[in-house]
C-alpha cells in the first residue's frame, strides 16, 4: 500500500530546508520506498497547490500511478503554501479525491511552531519582501492570516474530518541540516533507514535589526515616492538585495532580529498557551509546555545608533531611492512617449 | 555698594527664555520702577534677552568664553554708578553652578561682595516635567542622540533635580534670602510677574509687554524624531561635530525654524510612560517633602504628572510622507552645516 504523505508547512518552520534536503536525498530515499515529486522543489508548490484545487497535473497524476506501480511505501509530497488549505473543508475534500483517484490514504505533515518564533519569523520575512512596515508590535498584535495563529482552532477542520490523516512534529526537535530526517521519521521511515542521509541543506539566517529598520525606511521612502505603482516589484526587491550585501560587508549587525520584548512575550503566551494546549493534548496527549522560544530583543532606535551606522544606513538608502527615482522618470517618459506615437 | 541684589537662578526650562525677554522688552518700564539690568555679562547671541551667562560662567568655567573672566569686578564697575533699588541677574546657569560641590557658595560670595542684600529666586517644577523638557531642549540643540529612557535613566541621580541637595547651601545660608517659586507650567502664574513680586514691583500686567517666542518652542514628538536623526546624521558626517561651534549654534536655530515650519513643534512632547513615571516619581517623594517642608513649611504639593500619556513617537514608525520630510530635513540641513562651517572658518 503506498501512502500519500503532504508536507504542508506550516510557514517558518524551514520548508525551503527540507525541500532541499528531500530533492538531495531523492536517489537515497527511492532506495527506501519514498518516491518524490519529479521535479526540482521550485516547482513543487504550485503543482501541490493545485491538489488543493482539485486540478491534478497529469505530471503529478503519472508520478503517482508509478509509485503504485514501483511497489514504492510513500509518495511525499511538500509545500508550506499548503497551510491554509487545511482550514478549507473544500481543499481537504480535493486532497482526499487526489488520494483516493490515485488509490493512495493521505496523510498531511506538519511542522508546528510556537508563535513567538513563527510571528518573527514572519514579520522578518515581509519586511524583508517590503510587504509591511509596521512595527513588529503592532504587527504582531494583528497578524494576518489571525487564524493560522490560534492553534486551538487552526487545525480543527483537517483534525475534525476523517479524509485526512494528519501528523505534526514540534520545531523544536529539528536540527539544522536534517530538519528532512525528523519530518521522514515522523511519516513513519525508520530512523535506521533515515541515520544514512547526509545533513543538507541549512535554513536562511534572519536578517538582524539594522537591516530590518534599513528595509522599513526603504519602504516607507519608496512608498511615498510612488514607485510601488510604477515600478517592477522585482526592482524594489533588487534593492533590499542591495541592502542585504551592504549589511553583510558592513556587518550592519551581530545578531538576528528578534521582536518580542519581555512584557510583549507575556502578553502573547498569555494569549497563545491555551489554544496551543489544546492541540498539543489533541496531537501528543501533552500540554504545549514552556516550549516557546526565545531570543535577545533588541530595540532598536536608528538614531541611537552609532553615527557611522546611520550615516551608512541612510546613505546607502538615499543612493537606492536615486536610482529608482531615475528609472521611474525614465519609464513615465518612455509611457509618454509611446502615449504620443 | 548697589542696593539689593535678586539672582534669578533658574531652574532651566521653567520659563527663562520668558522671563529674560520679558526683562529686555520691559526694560524701560523696569528702570522707571527702580529695577537696574545690568550689562555685564550678557550673552551675546541673545541680545533681545536679558541673561547674564557669562556672570555664571565666570565662577566655573571662566576660561572658555572670552566675556567670561573678570565679569563680576566689571560688574562692580559698572554698579558703582547705579543707584536703583534692585538690581536683577538672570541665568539659569546660576543652577548648574550650584550643582557643583561648593558652587553655591560662589554665586552667593560673589554678590554679597557687591551689596549685603542678596536674594536668590529659583522656580522649582516637578521633576517630570522638567527631564521632560531638558531632554527636548538638548535634543533639539543637537546634544544628544539618546532616547528619552536611556537619557533619563542616566541623569536621574544629578543634583540639578534633587531641589533638597542642590538649593540647601541657599536656603540654609542665613546672609542671604531665597525664594522658592512654584513653577506649574501653566500660565496661570505669570512667571516673569512672580520674579517681579519677589523684586517687589507688583505692577498690573497690561504694564508689561511679551514678544512671540519663536525660537524657544519645544519640539513635539515628531521634531524629536528628526532632530536626534539630524544630530547623529551630523555626527557620522562630521567626525568632529561639536555641538557648541559656531555653526551648530546656528544650525540649531535654523533646524528649530525647519521643525516649526514643518509642524513639529504643534504637538507637545511627553516621554514618560506609565511604567517609568511612576518609579520616577516616587524617587523624589522623600527629599521633595523635606525640601518644601524647609522653604513653603508644608509638604510638596507640586503635581506630578505621572498619568499623563506618553506622545512619543519611534521614527520608523513615522507614515511615509513623514519619513520623506525628516530625510529632507536631514540631507538638507546638514549640507547647511557644511556651508555654515566652511563660512565660519573662513571669518
Amino acid at each position: 500500500m503506498t501512502r500519500l504523505v503532504i508536507h504542508a508547512g506550516t510557514h517558518a518552520t524551514d520548508a525551503r530546508a527540507i525541500c532541499g534536503q528531500l530533492a538531495s536525498w531523492r536517489g537515497r530515499l527511492d532506495t527506501l520506498g519514498v518516491r518524490l515529486h519529479p521535479d526540482d522543489p521550485e516547482a513543487w508548490a504550485d503543482d501541490i497547490r493545485a491538489l488543493a484545487d482539485d486540478e491534478a497535473p497529469p505530471a503529478l497524476v503519472e508520478t503517482a500511478h508509478r509509485a503504485l506501480r514501483d511497489g514504492k511505501t510513500m509518495l511525499l509530497l511538500s509545500s508550506e503554501g499548503l497551510e491554509d488549505s487545511l482550514r478549507e473543508p473544500a481543499d481537504i475534500a480535493s486532497l482526499g479525491a487526489f488520494g483516493r483517484a490515485v488509490g493512495m490514504g493521505v496523510t498531511v505533515l506538519c511542522v508546528l511552531r510556537d508563535q513567538l518564533g513563527y510571528l518573527n519569523e514572519l514579520y522578518c520575512d515581509r519586511v524583508i519582501r517590503l510587504q509591511t512596515a509596521k512595527s513588529f508590535a503592532s504587527f504582531a498584535a494583528a497578524p494576518d492570516p489571525a487564524r493560522r495563529f490560534d492553534y486551538g482552532k487552526a487545525f480543527d477542520v483537517v483534525l475534525g474530518g476523517d479524509e485526512l490523516g494528519f501528523v505534526a512534529v514540534p520545531y523544536d526537535q529539528m536540527q539544522d541540516g536534517t530538519q528532512g530526517r525528523t519530518l521522514l521519521e515522523a511519516a513513519g521511515v525508520p530512523s535506521t533507514a533515515t541515520a544514512s542521509l547526509p545533513a543538507g541543506s541549512t535554513r536562511e539566517p534572519l536578517p538582524g535589526p539594522v537591516l530590518v529598520a534599513a528595509c522599513r525606511l526603504l519602504f516607507k521612502r519608496a512608498w511615498r515616492l510612488g514607485m510601488f505603482n510604477r515600478l517592477p516589484r522585482g526592482r524594489l526587491l533588487d534593492a533590499v538585495a542591495t541592502l542585504r550585501r551592504r549589511s553583510d560587508e558592513q556587518a550592519w549587525d551581530d545578531a538576528p532580529f528578534w521582536g518580542w520584548s519581555e512584557p510583549l512575550r507575556q502578553v502573547a503566551i498569555a494569549r497563545y498557551q491555551p489554544g496551543n494546549d489544546v492541540l498539543a493534548s489533541a496531537l501528543w496527549g501533552r500540554s504545549w509546555g514552556e516550549s516557546w522560544e526565545s531570543g535577545r530583543y533588541v530595540d532598536l532606535d536608528l538614531a541611537a545608533s552609532s553615527s557611522a551606522l546611520v550615516v551608512d544606513v541612510l546613505l546607502t538608502i538615499d543612493g537606492l531611492i536615486k536610482d529608482l527615482k531615475a528609472e521611474k522618470t525614465e519609464k513615465a517618459a518612455l509611457t509618454a512617449e509611446n502615449a504620443g506615437a | 555698594m548697589a542696593g539689593r541684589i535678586l539672582i534669578h537662578a533658574g531652574a532651566p526650562k521653567t520659563a527663562t527664555t520668558f522671563i529674560q525677554r520679558g526683562l529686555h522688552s520691559n526694560r524701560s518700564v523696569l528702570a522707571d520702577n527702580g529695577v537696574y539690568l545690568p550689562e555685564t555679562g550678557r550673552l551675546e547671541l541673545e541680545p533681545n534677552a536679558v541673561c547674564h551667562h557669562h556672570l555664571a560662567w565666570a565662577l566655573i568655567t571662566p576660561e572658555r568664553y572670552r566675556d567670561s573672566p573678570n565679569g563680576w569686578e566689571a560688574l562692580a564697575d559698572e554698579l558703582a554708578g547705579v543707584e536703583s533699588d534692585v538690581v536683577i541677574l538672570s541665568s539659569e546657569v546660576f543652577s548648574r553652578v550650584a550643582g557643583k560641590a561648593d558652587g553655591a557658595a560662589l554665586v552667593t560670595e560673589a554678590a554679597r561682595r557687591l551689596s549685603d542684600s542678596v536674594t536668590v529666586v529659583y522656580f522649582v517644577r516637578n521633576q517630570l516635567s522638567l527631564f521632560n523638557s531638558l531632554y527636548g531642549q538638548r535634543v533639539k540643540s543637537l546634544r544628544t542622540t539618546e532616547t528619552f529612557d536611556d537619557h533619563t535613566e542616566t541623569r536621574r541621580s544629578r543634583l540639578l533635580f534633587n531641589y533638597e541637595a542642590l538649593l540647601q547651601p541657599w536656603f540654609t545660608d542665613d546672609s542671604i534670602g531665597f525664594v522658592a517659586v512654584p513653577f506649574t507650567g501653566e500660565r496661570d502664574v505669570d512667571p516673569f510677574q512672580a520674579l517681579l513680586h519677589v523684586a517687589g514691583l507688583d505692577l498690573p500686567d497690561t504694564t508689561f509687554e511679551h514678544d512671540e517666542d519663536e525660537v524657544n518652542a519645544s519640539l513635539g514628538p515628531v521634531g524629536v524624531e528628526a532632530a536626534r536623526l539630524l544630530a547623529a546624521y551630523l555626527r557620522g558626517t562630521f567626525a568632529d561635530f561639536d555641538f557648541e561651534e559656531a555653526a551648530a549654534k546656528k544650525l540649531y536655530r535654523l533646524a528649530s525654524h525647519r521643525a516649526q515650519e514643518n509642524g513639529w513643534c504643534d504637538e507637545p512632547f511627553w516621554g514618560w510612560t506609565a511604567e517609568t513615571a511612576q518609579p520616577t516619581a516616587d524617587y523624589f517623594t522623600e527629599s521633595n517633602n523635606r525640601f518644601a517642608r524647609a522653604v513653603w513649611g508644608s509638604d510638596w504639593d507640586i503635581p506630578m504628572p505621572v498619568d499623563r500619556e506618553t506622545s512619543a513617537v519611534r521614527l520608523l514608525d513615522l507614515d511615509p510622507p513623514t519619513i520623506e520630510k525628516i530625510h529632507r530635513y536631514v540631507f538638507s540641513l546638514t549640507g547647511r552645516f557644511s556651508n555654515l562651517r566652511a563660512e565660519a572658518r573662513a571669518t
